[in-house]
């Protein structure tokens, strides 16, 4: 009997030691643990911050639950759908939701409204096959909501009034040809429409709704001006984010009739200001922010700033940010998160200084530690800064196997906050490298159009620097470096291993732009003006078909010389599964080691989770072969 | 008989059998690897031509699977610019093409006059057509083609577009393109010719098959890019490899339909069908009875001479199987004769004992003559059977190396004369002459040497006849060796007896050893000799004497 027990204390004390030294130190989580989709999403307060209303999981369906503040007896599901999904909601009012349900993204449009209370709910409008676009602010006037929507041409939304009575949506305006988005006013009116054909951007205005549309300045699509909301009490001074005239988008103050910027009130030096911070309800700006800074907040509102104090004060290690607020702004709903910290999400009472756990993101990897994204900058060959992030992986900072995980767009970028790809990988040993090469937005416009048509050429060799900067500073392991990513990042991948093979190791790629002539084809011919766009970022497949054979990866296999991980979704738009076949198929003959992974029903990235599960298996396994 | 049955058994009958079965064995055994090699090698001309087609057919299976896929690489972008190059590229990498046709496609919704083919709304015509092909000089010829007076080639176009469309009308939203289905659809295969038009995307064959669909014609005026291909191939410049050219003499491609009549009938042939656009040629392989036998050969080569190789060595174990009886037979016979004689050695000194013990038991009254004399006879008897006894056992030791070295520095000179001095004593009729020319010392174990010496001294004494009794010793001392010669004028040695002298229990049979003698005394002294390092040799000739020479290291 003693004997016995001595042998399972023994059994178990070996089990123990031998997971905790793995990784020097840190312990091996599981890919399962890492991605993870959070229960509970979209917490949105009432506009009298009595309730709280959530989209959660019934019967495999997302519906929308209710948690009442006051009185937490009467917390309820709302909704009741076995095979639909919630697709979005808000609060019409503290009585009313709308929402919209949906099986598939092709599906049909269909809104609802639900009284929250009597859980009566009625359609808004009969099905149709058609999208929708809310008109910002979402204000009821007289009975009625503006959207937009592309009944009549699919390219095309027009503004259309609905009718909470049930009443036949009604067409207000007709889209002259190219208006992008209609934005509204808190009165009802639409004084303001943003028009584009993907070269030039123009703002249009008018005085009240009825009125004939006026150009009043005009935009090259490099130039981004985002309108936030109106100036209390104006009818036509408006805060946008704007980088007209600058190089970085900063907040300032419009006059949309006249086409001048008024008052410039905040930029950041290093980045472009995000899309938030303006209150629909007080018209005013609450607070602004920067991804350069790591999302730290300017703060202008007064309560704000109270609340944000309060909790930085709390939350020393972790940025908050305002998900919603009620009215009176005594209840707020934040996210608290940081980069080694997947993030909560809580009810604040400011009154009550009371904090209420809504949703933890990933409960599985609560209390465990993870590995700071620390931002580094470096200077390409033409002496561009370029920013990038490392993820050190647990107590080891020179000559380690690095994987450069190159982000997805190029009109995108790789930003600090909690990414379990990269926590994953940093899990298992590997420094990962994420370059914000050129043509990464949020950098300014110079830095975003000198990526123009750089695709295999000076993005490229951006990333080779960056590479080139770590081996220099002794952090990489020069033997051992791998390159992966998704989408633009998959090509990258590809590129490297048919361009640079003596560099990598190893390349992965998820349903990477193997062809750029299949790429281009995903632009629908009459959807031309997108096509200008795309000329100016990537090239003129007709005129300049060289360009686009010298660097598509595809005409290319059979430079590859070194392993290579495919991924390949069937229903990738914009990558074909034909060239995805022929390239694989390439390698192959050519005796290249190249593991294919084709998932039918999979898009450019995997959705489902047992897919996600057996991506990031084969990652762990291909890299553990070849980074060694 | 009684003797022979005693002897050592030699059963030779049973080698003899042996080596009769094995003979047999081996006769069998070629003949059978002929026939196999023969049948090998008609079955490998059946079967190998599948190693010669593969190879000859790669650059065009390759030119099937790389260069013609790679048309969809450029998604329809391809305008009659590009498509030269490419083209120019096919043509000079692959022979085979002789000819090239670009369409340059457009799939549209407009209602264009032109000749194409349309299915509800959807017009497939072709924009331009080019013709590429190498002239004699190898340089490139690109041609227009009119799309109106073609009537012959717009076959290809028609096919395709047709194909197309019936895609297009059973193609729904579940559809995706398998290899199967780009196969049958993107590609026409027919004798002489491949058509293929790009692969596009699922995506966009949809938008092909909503402007078919699309009758109201509301819908702004699209055209889709597509291009169409058409490699006109010739088989007979397909280059054969010959990657057997030990099994087919000759390799042709042959029009299938070839009635093949004037041909004299190869002593093997057999044939391949092509496939796809090659389908009406096939593959020729003919070998004649002549060249096949060279292969035969060349493959029995090794089989033979393996067998061979195994038939000699079995004949090789038994020679040694047979040389090994043979030693084993003398050996007993050796050891036999050995017996033999040493009962004689022991028996003459024990009689003469036993008659002197039984004359003096017998003997009323000994005098002292007769106790002097009696004495003298036993002691010397005594003596006799002690130095055989000694000399048994001193060669038992070697024999066992348990003998030990015990080595001094003696003077030659002085061991020399003590020896001599002995001599004198013990045969004093026996002529001695001697030569020492020594002045160093020499290491050595006096005990062994001496005995050494002492044989060869008995030995030149013993067989000489009564009247040539002489003996001459000459010490030498070279560079770095010492000599010692013993010469003597005796009966001598037959030559064919000089290579087994040093053997034991051997004895040269002649009358001068009847009354015993073992066999030892010269394999003892060698053993002896080269025990110590040193080196014993003889000459002799036959009648007139024989020289044995020692020679020691210093």
């Amino acid at each position: 009997m003693n004997l016995k027990n001595l042998f399972s204390v023994l059994i178990v004390l070996f089990v123990f030691t031998s997971c905790k030294q793995e990784q020097g130190g840190q312990s091996r989580v599981p890919i399962e643990d890492f991605f993870v989709k959070p229960e509970r999403t979209s917490f949105k307060l009432s506009p009298d911050g009595s309730k709280v209303a959530y989209l959660g999981v019934h019967d495999h369906c997302k519906n929308i639950f209710i948690l009442d503040l006051k009185e937490p007896d009467s917390s309820k599901q709302l909704t009741y759908q076995v095979n639909l999904n919630v697709q979005s909601f808000f609060w019409l009012n503290s009585q009313k939701i709308i929402f919209s349900n949906t099986q598939s993204t092709s599906d049909s449009l269909r809104m609802f409204q639900i009284d929250v209370k009597s859980e009566q709910r009625k359609p808004l409008f009969a099905p149709e096959k058609a999208r929708l676009r809310w008109v910002y602010p979402i204000v009821e006037n007289n009975g009625s909501l503006l959207v937009g929507m592309n009944k009549r041409d699919s390219s095309l939304f027009d503004l259309y009034r609905v009718y909470l009575d049930g009443r036949q949506p009604q067409l207000v305006d007709q889209n002259p040809g190219s208006v992008m988005s209609w934005i509204g006013s808190p009165d009802g009116e639409v004084r303001m429409a943003l028009t584009s054909d993907s070269v030039q951007e123009s703002i249009l205005y008018r005085k009240g709704n009825g009125l004939p549309f006026k150009e009043v300045t005009k935009n090259d699509f490099e130039t981004i001006f985002v309108p936030l909301g109106f100036v209390k009490g104006s009818d036509k001074n408006i805060f946008a984010l704007s980088n007209q005239n600058r190089d970085k988008m900063a907040l300032v103050e419009y006059d949309v009739e006249n086409g001048k910027e008024l008052r410039h009130i905040y930029e950041h030096k290093r980045g472009d200001l995000g899309v938030e911070g303006y209150s629909n309800n007080l018209q005013e700006m609450l607070y602004t922010t920067s991804f350069a800074d790591n999302y730290k907040k300017k703060i202008f509102n007064s309560a704000y700033e109270g609340v944000y104090k309060r909790l930085k004060g709390k939350f020393s290690d972790s940025e908050i940010s305002f998900l919603d607020s009620d009215t009176t702004l005594n209840g707020f709903i934040v996210r608290v998160y940081s980069d080694v910290h997947p993030g909560e999400t809580y009810y604040y009472n400011r009154q009550k200084d009371d904090l209420q756990l809504l949703n933890e993101e990933n409960p599985k990897l609560k209390g465990l530690e993870f590995n700071s994204m620390e931002e580094v900058e470096f200077l390409s060959r033409d002496n561009k800064n370029i920013h990038a992030y490392i993820t050190y992986p647990r107590n080891k900072r020179k000559n380690i196997p690095v994987v450069v995980l190159v982000h997805d767009g190029p009109n995108r970028r790789a930003e600090w906050g909690f990414d379990p790809e990269v926590q994953f990988l940093a899990n298992r040993g590997y420094a990962v490298f994420q370059v914000n090469y050129r043509g990464s937005i949020g950098y300014g416009k110079e830095f975003w159009t000198a990526g123009f048509k750089e695709w295999g050429g000076k993005i490229q060799s951006d990333i080779t620097d960056g590479v080139a900067w770590l081996i220099h500073q002794g952090i990489a392991d020069k033997n051992n470096i791998a390159i992966m990513g998704t989408g633009f990042g998959g090509y990258s991948a590809l590129y490297a291993a048919a361009f640079n093979p003596s560099l990598y190791k190893c390349a992965i790629s998820s349903s990477g732009y193997s062809n750029l002539f299949t790429y281009f084809r995903e632009i629908p011919p009459h959807l031309k003006h997108y096509v200008q766009l795309f000329y100016r970022i990537i090239g003129n497949p007709e005129t300049e078909p060289d360009l686009f054979q010298a660097i598509s990866p595809i005409f290319h296999a059979d430079k590859v010389r070194i392993p290579v991980l495919f991924f390949q979704g069937g229903k990738d738009k914009y990558s074909s599964v034909t060239d995805a076949n022929q390239f694989v198929g390439k390698l192959k003959s050519n005796e290249i080691p190249v593991r294919y992974v084709f998932k039918k029903d999979e898009g450019k990235r995997f959705r489902n989770e047992e897919n996600i599960v057996e991506y990031y298996q084969e990652i762990e396994k291909f890299l553990g072969q070849y980074l060694k | 008989m009684v003797k022979k049955a005693s002897k050592y058994r030699k059963n030779i009958g049973l080698l003899i059998a042996f080596l009769a079965f094995l003979t047999v064995l081996y006769v069998i055994s070629v003949f059978l690897a002929r026939t196999m090699m023969s049948n090998f090698v008609e079955s490998e001309f059946y079967n190998r031509k599948v190693d010669v087609f593969d190879a000859s057919l790669k650059p065009f299976n390759s030119f099937f699977n790389n260069d013609i896929a790679e048309v969809s690489n450029y998604q329809g972008y391809l305008d009659s610019v590009h498509a030269v190059n490419y083209s120019e590229k096919i043509l000079r990498k692959n022979p085979f093409v002789e000819d090239v046709v670009f369409y340059d496609v457009l799939f549209t919704n407009q209602n264009a006059t032109v000749r194409g083919v349309r299915f509800q709304n959807l017009l497939i015509y072709p924009r331009s057509i080019y013709s590429f092909k190498l002239n004699d000089e190898n340089r490139l010829v690109k041609e227009r083609i009119s799309g109106v007076d073609n009537r012959p080639t717009s076959d290809d176009f028609n096919n395709m577009a047709i194909k197309m469309v019936n895609f297009l009308d059973v193609l729904d939203d579940s559809t995706s393109l398998s290899e199967n289905d780009i196969y049958r659809i993107f590609y026409n295969t027919v004798p002489g010719k491949i058509t293929y038009l790009n692969i596009p995307r699922v995506n966009t064959l949809r938008a092909y098959k909503s402007l078919m669909e699309d009758t109201v014609s509301m819908a702004a005026p699209v055209a889709f890019d597509q291009d169409l291909f058409v490699y006109k191939v010739n088989p007979q410049k397909i280059k054969i490899v010959n990657n057997q050219p030990r099994l087919y003499e000759n390799i042709r491609i042959k029009a299938i339909a070839d009635p093949n009549v004037m041909e004299e009938k190869a002593f093997l042939s057999t044939d391949m069908p092509l496939a796809g656009a090659l389908s009406d040629y096939k593959l020729q392989f003919d070998s004649s009875q002549h060249f096949l036998q060279g292969e035969i050969n060349r493959r029995f080569f090794p089989v033979v001479l393996g067998v061979s190789l195994l038939y000699l060595i079995l004949l090789l174990i038994i020679y040694l199987i047979y040389r090994n009886i043979s030693i084993n037979s003398r050996l007993f016979q050796l050891q036999y004769d050995f017996i033999n004689n040493l009962t004689h050695e022991f028996k003459t000194p024990v009689s003469v004992i036993k008659i002197a013990g039984n004359n003096i038991r017998s003997a009323e009254k000994i005098s002292d003559q007769e106790r002097t004399m009696y004495g003298k006879i036993l002691d010397q008897e005594a003596d006799k059977l002690n130095n055989l006894m000694n000399k048994l056992l001193s060669f038992t030791q070697i024999e066992n190396k348990s003998l030990k070295f015990k080595g001094e520095y003696i003077d030659l000179n002085s061991f020399c004369e003590e020896v001599f001095d002995g001599t004198r004593i013990k045969y004093p009729d026996l002529e001695l002459t001697y030569n020492l020319d020594v002045d160093s010392k020499m290491y050595t174990d006096p005990v062994l040497l001496n005995s050494v010496f002492q044989n060869l001294i008995d030995n030149a004494y013993k067989y000489s006849e009564v009247s040539r009794k002489f003996i001459d010793i000459s010490v030498q001392q070279k560079k770095k060796h010492f000599i010692m010669k013993f010469s003597d004028k005796g009966i001598g040695i037959n030559k064919n007896e000089l290579k087994n002298i040093f053997k034991k229990f051997y004895r040269v049979k002649n009358q001068f050893n009847q009354g015993g003698s073992v066999g030892l005394g010269l394999a003892f002294c060698k053993e002896i000799t080269e025990f110590m390092g040193g080196d014993i040799k003889v000459y002799s000739v036959e009648g007139e004497g024989t020289t044995f020479t020692l020679s020691f290291p210093k």
